[in-house]
């Protein structure tokens, strides 16, 4: 009788640690912005709005810093994004599971500047990570660096 | 006749070919080291399909469609060209550990302070995410240790509350005994197991 009460007990401190843990990432966040300088611009879907500090950044975003400026992301794997002035990238695909830290991340530089520290995707599987512009497809090792796609002109 | 015609078409080729090279400046993958120095490396497939590995810090590959060309950089260099991207590179995350006096929710004097620059390293860290995972040493029954450590994580979160940290990203946990910092049998007092580990984002 005592087993099965504190088998329970734990099964609910699972349950709810489980929840608490994903409790503040909604299921479609991917990535938060941590920092603007200029004017950074979100493009979801059909609508388009300014990006500020705190907002969620989802798959299939395309985020642009428009002039000079730049802007800081923080993704949920602890991927580090920065992105520099006239540049524009775009979220392909971003999946990430805490639990497991399994995911998948494929992000494309279609112009301008952006520094890249992979996180916890690519450290459980460096394949699982994709860095691409028109040109070029960049697999990593576990890294950090820099794309940067110069404006045809 | 056919001369003049000869030039015009040499002519055209050359303009597209001028055209075709301004549009074409390549790409540029930088690598970057690792911060504690470990090596590191980047593939660069062209879309033509060729390779190039790149594994030394400030290592450049300059990609076309039609090309690689690799080239070595520096720290000044590419600090200068790209120094709103080295600004703007979001803090990385940190861990913290803070110890507990014996089964309760009393932190150790070592970690009261600790706690203190937790909060301070805070402003390092907009729009903050702040992981709380408690834990418990081996002493008493496992039902009661995963309690205490969650007890643990909210007593922390609410530290914090109260100091006016943004706390709307908080998570808190409680992982009883489960993973020990110090690896000991059952029923073994250590400091060290007895903890809360903060992580920012």
């Amino acid at each position: 009788m005592n087993i099965i009460n504190s088998n329970k007990i734990i099964f609910f401190i699972s349950c709810a640690a489980i929840l608490s843990f994903a409790g503040y990432a909604s299921a479609s966040e991917s990535g938060i912005i941590k920092n603007t300088y200029g004017h950074v611009m979100i493009e979801r879907g059909s609508s388009n709005f300014d990006a500020k500090v705190g907002d969620p950044v989802q798959e299939k975003d395309r985020i642009s810093v428009i002039g000079y400026g730049s802007a800081g992301i923080s993704m949920k794997d602890e991927t580090l994004l920065s992105i520099g002035p006239n540049s524009s990238i775009v979220i392909n695909t971003y999946a990430y599971n805490s639990v497991t830290r399994e995911g998948q991340s494929a992000t494309s530089v279609l112009k301008g500047s952006c520094r890249f520290v992979t996180g916890l995707i690519g450290r459980i599987n460096p394949k699982a990570v994709k860095v691409t512009t028109q040109s070029t497809t960049i697999g990593i090792r576990g890294t950090e660096f820099i794309v940067e796609v110069p404006d045809a002109e | 006749m056919p001369n003049k015609f000869y030039v015009l078409v040499s002519l055209f080729i050359a303009m597209l070919h001028l055209v075709g090279c301004a549009t074409q400046s390549p790409d540029r993958v930088t690598l970057l080291p690792q911060p504690d120095g470990t090596p590191s490396a980047i593939a660069v497939t062209s879309k033509t399909g060729d390779v190039a590995v790149i594994d030394r810090p400030y290592q450049v590959a300059l990609v076309s469609d039609k090309k690689i060309v690799l080239e070595q950089s520096d720290e000044a260099a590419v600090g200068q060209r790209y120094k709103e991207l080295m600004k703007a590179l979001p803090a990385r995350p940190k861990s913290y550990q803070l110890y507990f006096e014996n089964s309760g929710t009393q932190l150790t004097s070592a970690s009261e302070k600790l706690l203190q620059v937790v909060q301070n390293t805070l402003k390092d860290y907009p729009a903050p995410e702040i992981i709380i995972i408690g834990h418990t040493d081996t002493v008493g029954a496992d039902a009661l240790n995963d309690k205490l450590s969650l007890q643990r994580a909210i007593y922390i979160e609410k530290i914090l509350k109260t100091k006016g940290i943004d706390t709307s990203r908080i998570s808190t946990v409680g992982r009883g005994s489960r993973d020990l910092l110090v690896p000991t049998g059952k029923g073994v007092s250590e400091e060290k197991n007895r903890r809360v580990e903060i992580r920012l984002k």
